[in-house]
C-alpha cells in the first residue's frame, strides 16, 4: 500500500496525461506494423486483412445496425452477470469469512464447484435454460462469482483481530461491526475481487456466445470464422479489448473513489 | 448526559489460557474493592497479566474463576459503562484521527454535539491541528494520544488504560499525565492505570497494586496474583519531589526486583 502511494499518489494533471499518451504508444505502433505488413503486401489480405478493411468491415456492420446491436447484447449479458455472480460472491464470501460455521459448511463444497471448468458447465446450462438469455447470463455469473468470493472471504477472515476487538470494545457488534471495522479493513481485496471478475465475465461472455447464441460479439466471432471473414474477426477482438479495457477502466474510477482514504 | 464514577468489584478473579502446550495460569485469586472515582495502578513485571486483568474488567475476556463487577452488575463485552485505551493505539488505518476519536463516542450521541466533543478532545490530548490526519502519518505517541481521546470520548465511568503513556517522550508523558489529573477532576470516573513506570503509578493513583508473574520461580505453588497493594499518600495533585515519594519509589521498585542501591 505505502509503495503504491509512493507512485501513483495523488497524480497531477499533467502526469495523468502523460501516462495517457505513453500508454497509447504501442497501440499506435502495432497498428503502424499491422498496416505496414499488410499494405506492403508481405501477408496476404485473406490471412490479415489491413487496419482499413477491418475499418471497413466496421462502418458495413454499423450501417446495417448489427455491429451496435452485438456490442449491446453482449455488454448487458457481461454487466447482468457480473452484478448477480459478484453480489452472490459478496454475500457467501462473507458468509464464509464472518463465521466459522459457514465457512466448515461451505468452503469445502466451493472449492470443488471453482475447480470445475467452465466450459463443463455450458451443455448443461443449455439443457437446462435452453440457448437463452438466462444460460449465458447464469455462466457469466459462476464466473464473476468465484473471485469476489475467493478474494472476499479471505479478506474478511484476515481483519487484523486487534481492529476487530476495538470495534467491539467499543460497542459495535453484528451488522455495525461489519460496517465499521471488517467491511473497511476488507475493501482494498473487496475491489480487486470485483476487478477480477469483471475480466472473468468476459472471458465467460465469450465462452458462452461461441458455443450458443445468435447475437453478441461471441457470435460474430463464431460466424465470422465460418464465413471465413477475417476482418469481422480482427473486428471482434479489436472491440472485446476496447470494451473490457473500458469496463475495468471503470472500476477503476469507483477503486480511487473507494480507496481515497485508504492511500 | 455524564456518567458517574462507578466502583469495581473483582472477586476472586483468575485466568488460565489453554496453549498448544498445555494450560497457563496467568491470574489467580485476584480480589480488589476499587471504589467510585479511585485511581489504581497496577504495576507488575512484563507478562504477569496486567493486560489480562484489564481485559477481564472490559469483558473481551472472561475470567476461569472469580467475577468482575463495575457498579455491582457484572460486566458484558461492549459494556456502556467502561472504556478502554489499549495498549497498541489499534486506530482504524482508513479513519481520520477524529474518525478516531469518534468511533469512542457512545452510539446515537446526536452528529453536532458529537463532532464537539470530538474536537474538544482532539484539543485535550493537543491534537487540534492533526484532526485530519491518518494514523500512518501520525508518530506513536500521536497514535496513542488520539486512542486515549477515543476512550474519554464514551464518557465512562470506568477508564481502563493499558500504559496509555508508554510510546511518549518523557516531556509528553509528564503533561500527559498533568491531563490526566485535570480530566479526572473535572469528571471524575474511576482508572485502572497499567504502567510500568512507578514514578507515574505514584503520582497519579491512590492506591498502586503490585502483580506477580505465577511463571516466576520465586512465586510460591499457591500465592495469587496480587502481590502488594499500597496506599499513596497526599491528595492530586502531587509534588513530584515529595521525599515521602520517593521512600515508597525505592520500595516498590525493590519488590519489582530493582534496587536503587547498589549495597555494599
Ligand atoms: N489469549 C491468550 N492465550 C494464551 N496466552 C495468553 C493469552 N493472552 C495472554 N497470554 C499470556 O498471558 C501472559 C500475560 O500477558 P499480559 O496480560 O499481556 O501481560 P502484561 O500485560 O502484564 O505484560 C503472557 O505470558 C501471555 O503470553
Ligand atoms: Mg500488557
Amino acid at each position: 500500500m505505502a509503495e503504491r502511494a509512493g507512485r501513483r499518489g495523488a497524480p497531477s494533471r499533467g502526469g495523468r496525461a502523460r501516462a495517457l499518451g505513453l500508454g497509447l504508444v504501442v497501440p499506435a505502433a502495432l497498428l503502424a506494423v499491422w498496416y505496414l505488413v499488410t499494405a506492403s503486401g508481405a501477408v496476404p489480405a485473406y490471412q490479415l486483412p489491413g487496419p482499413g478493411a477491418v475499418w471497413r468491415a466496421a462502418v458495413d456492420l454499423a450501417a446495417r445496425g448489427d455491429l451496435g446491436h452485438h456490442v449491446a447484447i453482449s455488454v448487458q449479458r457481461v454487466l447482468s452477470g457480473f452484478v448477480l455472480g459478484a453480489g452472490a460472491g459478496l454475500a457467501v464470501g462473507a458468509a464464509v469469512g464472518l463465521s466459522r460455521l459457514g465457512d466448515a459448511l461451505l468452503s469445502p463444497t466451493l472449492g470443488a464447484v471453482r475447480a470445475v471448468p467452465s466450459l463443463a458447465w455450458v451443455p448443461l446450462l443449455i439443457l437446462w435454460l435452453k440457448i437463452g438469455e438466462d444460460s449465458k447470463v447464469t455462466l457469466i455469473a459462476i464466473g464473476a462469482f468465484f473471485p469476489v468470493y475467493t478474494t472476499v472471504s479471505a479478506a474478511l477472515r484476515h481483519v487484523d483481530q486487534q481492529l476487530v476487538e476495538a470495534g467491539r470494545a467499543f460497542g459495535r457488534g453484528g451488522v455495525r461491526l461489519l460496517a465499521t471495522v471488517q467491511l473497511p479493513a476488507a475493501l482494498p481485496s473487496v475491489v480487486a475481487g470485483l476487478r477480477l471478475a469483471l475480466a472473468q465475465s468476459w472471458l465467460f461472455l465469450v465462452a458462452a456466445e461461441l458455443i450458443a447464441s445468435s447475437m453478441g460479439l461471441g457470435f460474430l466471432l463464431n460466424d465470422s470464422q465460418q464465413n471465413g471473414r477475417v476482418d469481422r474477426i480482427l473486428l471482434a477482438i479489436v472491440l472485446l479489448a476496447v470494451l473490457g479495457k473500458l469496463t475495468d477502466a471503470l472500476i477503476g474510477l469507483l477503486e480511487r473513489r473507494l480507496l481515497r482514504s485508504w492511500t | 448526559m455524564h456518567q458517574l464514577a462507578l466502583p469495581v468489584l473483582l472477586a476472586a478473579v483468575g485466568r488460565t489460557f489453554a496453549t498448544p502446550d498445555g494450560s497457563r495460569e496467568v491470574l489467580r485469586d485476584v480480589n480488589l474493592d476499587v471504589h467510585a472515582g479511585e485511581v489504581i495502578a497496577l504495576v507488575g513485571p512484563s507478562g504477569c497479566g496486567k493486560s489480562t486483568l484489564l481485559r477481564q474488567v472490559s469483558a473481551l475476556d472472561t475470567p476461569t474463576t472469580g467475577t468482575v463487577a463495575v457498579g455491582g452488575t457484572p460486566v458484558t463485552p461492549g459494556d456502556r459503562r467502561t472504556a478502554v485505551a489499549f495498549q497498541e493505539p489499534r486506530l482504524l488505518p482508513w479513519r481520520t484521527l477524529a474518525a478516531n476519536v469518534a468511533l469512542g463516542l457512545p452510539l446515537r450521541t446526536p452528529r453536532a454535539q458529537g463532532a464537539a466533543r470530538v474536537a474538544e478532545l482532539l484539543d485535550l490530548v493537543g491534537l487540534a491541528d492533526s484532526a485530519t490526519l491518518r494514523p500512518r502519518q501520525v508518530s506513536g505517541g500521536m497514535a496513542q494520544r488520539t486512542s486515549l481521546a477515543r476512550a474519554l470520548a464514551r464518557d465512562p465511568g470506568v477508564l481502563l488504560l493499558d500504559e496509555p503513556f508508554g510510546a511518549l517522550d518523557a516531556l509528553t508523558r509528564l503533561r500527559m499525565q498533568d491531563l490526566l489529573v485535570n480530566v479526572h477532576e473535572t469528571r471524575p470516573t474511576t482508572v485502572l492505570l497499567v504502567t510500568h513506570d512507578v514514578e507515574e503509578a505514584l503520582y497519579l493513583a491512590d492506591r498502586v497494586v503490585v502483580l506477580r508473574g505465577l511463571a516466576d520461580p520465586a512465586t510460591a505453588p499457591s500465592a495469587g496474583s496480587v502481590a502488594r497493594v499500597v496506599d499513596v499518600p497526599g491528595e492530586r495533585p502531587r509534588d513530584r519531589a515529595d521525599h515521602v515519594l520517593t521512600d515508597l519509589r525505592a520500595e516498590l521498585l525493590e519488590d519489582l526486583g530493582v534496587p536503587t542501591h547498589v549495597r555494599p
